[in-house]
């Protein structure tokens, strides 16, 4: 009997050990349970930062998309800004990813998971909204096989005071603060004048680029450039500019035809509105035919070449036949170069050869120009060496580093500079060549070592075409923007 | 009737009970030794996480003021119009000491006051671009002590303003236990446990970098062809922070240290 009763009690306390099991067990849960909610914490916290950051700098590199597009040199060109974008007109650069639920889409304004773009109508609330017109271009995959960053869209468009909220002409009254809002202009579009935004039109707009990214966890960046272009900023003084170093005994010359009655003639009036190969624009003021820096200069090419035989075909800018500048030249201060300082030009030399379509190392002709250059895609050429060209017509900038020569019907429309002291053109009866635009001629290859000009020559045969014409549009057409500056930038809430 | 069996198969005795009590008392003992150790390690990493999530959400809004600092820049507004004097950014950063700004900038590292130095700096930008207040804000950062303060305050119209008197007013503690430069007892002990943290005393929380060519460099430095305030281009930011409370079982003091970089979008006026 109590045999039995112990039995019995022994069994009852073999469960002990199960509890004991259990609550220790329970005790070590409860521990890593409260270790692995506190690192739940910190992951997602990491998390957040880590998306966050990269929702930013995908956001910027969208934005640089858009600025990269907007240069005619690219090879993705957006082909929209240029001369200028209307207010209302709005183009998107779009970058749907596959994997989105609902496929992203600045317009599909119903629906916010799409990323609409909501900030349009915060920018532009009296007016232009919504958009006249919307085009939508495909993101360019910048590395073949790689997915872009993941941003959502890229907006460019015009920009006017409302939408930057900056009152950029400057009519704030002052205080009290609420009146400011009600100054923002709403109708005009704002232009870029090489250094500060204006309201006054200029040949180059202020456009706004605008990016939103958005990572899949909904994590979202919203950034905004204000961007200008920049073009070289070349001061046309002549229609032809002769650099001479200014001794006496060595100073630019002038080699004029022989011949009686010869056709080559240098005009300094603007031949913007008249016959110029079809661009048209807004006349400029005349220009003297032949500008030159210095005294000794004058001498030698008024004085000792032009005033006979034919002192008439040389005109404009106001002067006396012959045409040739008279006065002290004054450099204009928003240029990118001083045409006057051999120094400034061979700093400026780099800066061309980086705007440039084309850099060929000379000596070169004209079947090694870039077949794409036309009257309505004019180009920038550097030539690192001599060139020289047969019956053959360019557009755009044309740099020679080194010596240029032409003949037959050759001419170009834009701007030639030729830095290797001597432009000559070769006997071709019959030629109609022409230069719509501007030419100047310095020799920075001897003389100083860099320093100081040396003798430059341009010699004209007797048939030897038509000869210069000042034209401001073909000018303005050769100076095409090169970059699009960062005016501003700066981070938006979204949505 | 049988006879008894011996009890000895029913129970335990008295040297078998004190063994195993021992060694359950020996293997609790180090469990719970295993448990209040880990205890302390958790407590200990936990705490320096928490001090470098800290550290790192004040570095991340400090890059990301000076990335957004100078806007809108002068460029923005027409030349030749003097604008009213809190619609845009005079320069990046706003300088001491009084009657200087906005006329004449200082000289970073020689004739700047507090700002911008090696604790202190003042970003102007516009924070709230869709606000259509339109005024520039001036943001503050300070470290007065081990406390990092931020301040943002709307800027002054009145041209002759001191920005640091007028942020002064709305410094809030923004991260605690900053040690870059510390009290010198404080700062001794640190040292001896971490030279390398602390190769020259005092560790600058704002180093200034101005526009040279082909790169920037320091604006205290002699060779610096600027060191004014509105031609910063990028500010390194480097914090060091403490975590409340020394490492629980080693009895070493834990530092965070980060470093991070903010570089101007904004032109130059």
């Amino acid at each position: 009997m109590r045999e039995k009763r112990k039995r019995r009690t022994r069994k009852e306390q073999a469960g002990v050990a199960l509890l004991l099991a259990i609550f220790i067990l329970l005790l070590v849960a409860v521990v890593g349970l409260a270790m692995m909610a506190a690192s739940g914490t910190e992951t997602s916290l990491t998390a957040n930062y880590r998306s966050s950051t990269s929702a930013y700098y995908a956001a910027l590199s969208g934005l640089e998309e858009g600025r990269g597009r907007l240069l005619p040199r690219n090879p993705n060109y957006l082909n929209c800004c240029l001369p200028t974008l209307p207010l209302g007109q709005v183009i998107y650069i779009t970058n749907p990813l596959a994997s989105d639920p609902v496929p992203s889409d600045p317009t599909n304004y119903g629906n916010a998971a799409a990323y609409p773009d909501t900030e349009y109508a915060q920018e532009f609330r009296r007016a232009f909204n919504p958009p006249s017109s919307i085009v939508k271009t495909p993101s360019v995959q910048s590395l073949p096989g790689f997915a872009n960053p993941l941003y959502k869209w890229v907006r460019i468009n015009a920009i006017d005071e409302e939408a930057i909220l900056v009152d950029v002409n400057n009519t704030d009254p002052g205080p009290p603060d609420s009146f400011w809002f009600t100054q923002l202009n709403f109708v005009q579009p704002i232009y870029f004048d090489g250094k500060n935004l204006t309201r006054v039109v200029t040949p180059y707009q202020a456009l706004a680029v605008t990016a939103l990214a958005a990572l899949p966890d909904k994590s979202t960046k919203l950034l905004q450039y204000v961007v200008g272009p920049v073009a070289l900023q070349i001061p046309i003084s002549a229609a032809l500019t002769i650099a001479g170093p200014g001794l006496v005994a060595d100073a630019a010359v002038f080699n004029q035809p022989s011949m009686p009655n010869y056709t080559f003639s240098i005009y300094g009036d603007d031949q913007a509105t008249g016959d110029n190969g079809g661009l048209t624009c807004p006349a400029k003021p005349s220009l003297p035919a032949i500008g030159v820096f210095n005294h000794a200069d004058y001498v030698n090419v008024h004085d000792n070449k032009l005033l006979t035989p034919q002192p008439g075909n040389y005109t404009g800018g106001g002067v006396a036949i012959p045409s040739v500048s008279p006065s002290p030249y004054v450099h204009p201060s928003n240029s990118t170069v001083d045409m006057t300082d051999p120094i400034s030009l061979s700093i400026f030399l780099p800066i061309v050869r980086n705007a440039a379509d084309a850099v060929l190392n000379g000596p070169r002709t004209e079947a090694d120009m870039p077949s794409a250059m036309s009257a309505t895609n004019p180009m920038t050429v550097y030539v690192n060496g001599d060139l020289s060209l047969n019956s053959f017509t360019g557009y755009g900038l044309l740099v020679v580093r080194g010596n240029f020569t032409y003949t037959g019907d050759s001419g170009w429309k834009g701007i030639v500079i030729v830095l290797g002291g001597t432009i000559t053109v070769t006997n071709a009866p019959g030629s109609n060549g022409e230069f719509d635009g501007a030419v100047y001629l310095a020799n920075l290859t001897t003389g100083g070592g860099g320093a100081a000009f040396g003798e430059a020559t341009y010699n004209v045969a007797n048939h030897a075409g038509k000869g210069i014409y000042y034209d401001s549009c073909w000018v303005s057409a050769a100076l095409k923007p090169f970059t699009y500056k960062v005016i501003s930038f700066r981070e938006i809430p979204y949505p | 009737m049988k006879p008894r069996k011996p009890i000895r198969a029913g129970g335990f005795s008295l040297v078998e009970l004190m063994t195993a009590l021992a060694i359950l008392l020996i293997v609790s003992g180090f469990a719970f030794e295993l448990l209040t150790l880990s205890m302390k390690k958790y407590h200990s990493d936990s705490q320096l996480l928490n001090t470098f999530q800290e550290a790192r959400f004040g570095l991340d809004q400090m890059v990301r003021d000076i990335n957004d600092s100078g806007f809108p820049p002068r460029v923005s507004i027409q030349p030749g119009t003097t604008p009213p004097f809190q619609r845009y950014a005079v320069s990046p950063f706003a300088w001491g000491p009084p009657g200087t700004y906005p006329n004449s900038p200082c000289a970073i590292g020689t004739t700047c006051s507090l700002t911008p130095g090696s604790y202190d700096m003042i970003i102007e930008t516009d924070i709230d671009p869709q606000n259509h207040s339109g005024t520039v804000e001036w943001i503050r950062y300070q470290l007065n002590g081990t406390t990092l303060y931020r301040g943002v305050a709307p800027k002054s119209s009145n041209p002759g303003a001191d920005p640091e008197a007028i942020t002064s007013g709305f410094l809030v503690p923004y991260v605690q236990n900053v040690m870059n430069n510390p009290p010198a007892a404080q700062l001794a002990t640190l040292q001896a446990q971490y030279p390398a943290m602390f190769p020259s005393g005092p560790v600058p929380v704002f180093q200034y970098f101005c526009e040279s060519t082909p790169q920037p460099v320091d604006c205290a430095d002699p060779i610096a062809s600027t060191d004014d305030p509105t031609h910063v281009v990028s500010v390194v930011v480097t914090l060091i922070v403490q975590a409340p409370t020394a490492d629980m079982t080693t009895g070493r003091l834990q530092l965070v240290q980060l470093k991070g970089e903010g570089r101007r979008l904004n032109p130059d006026n």
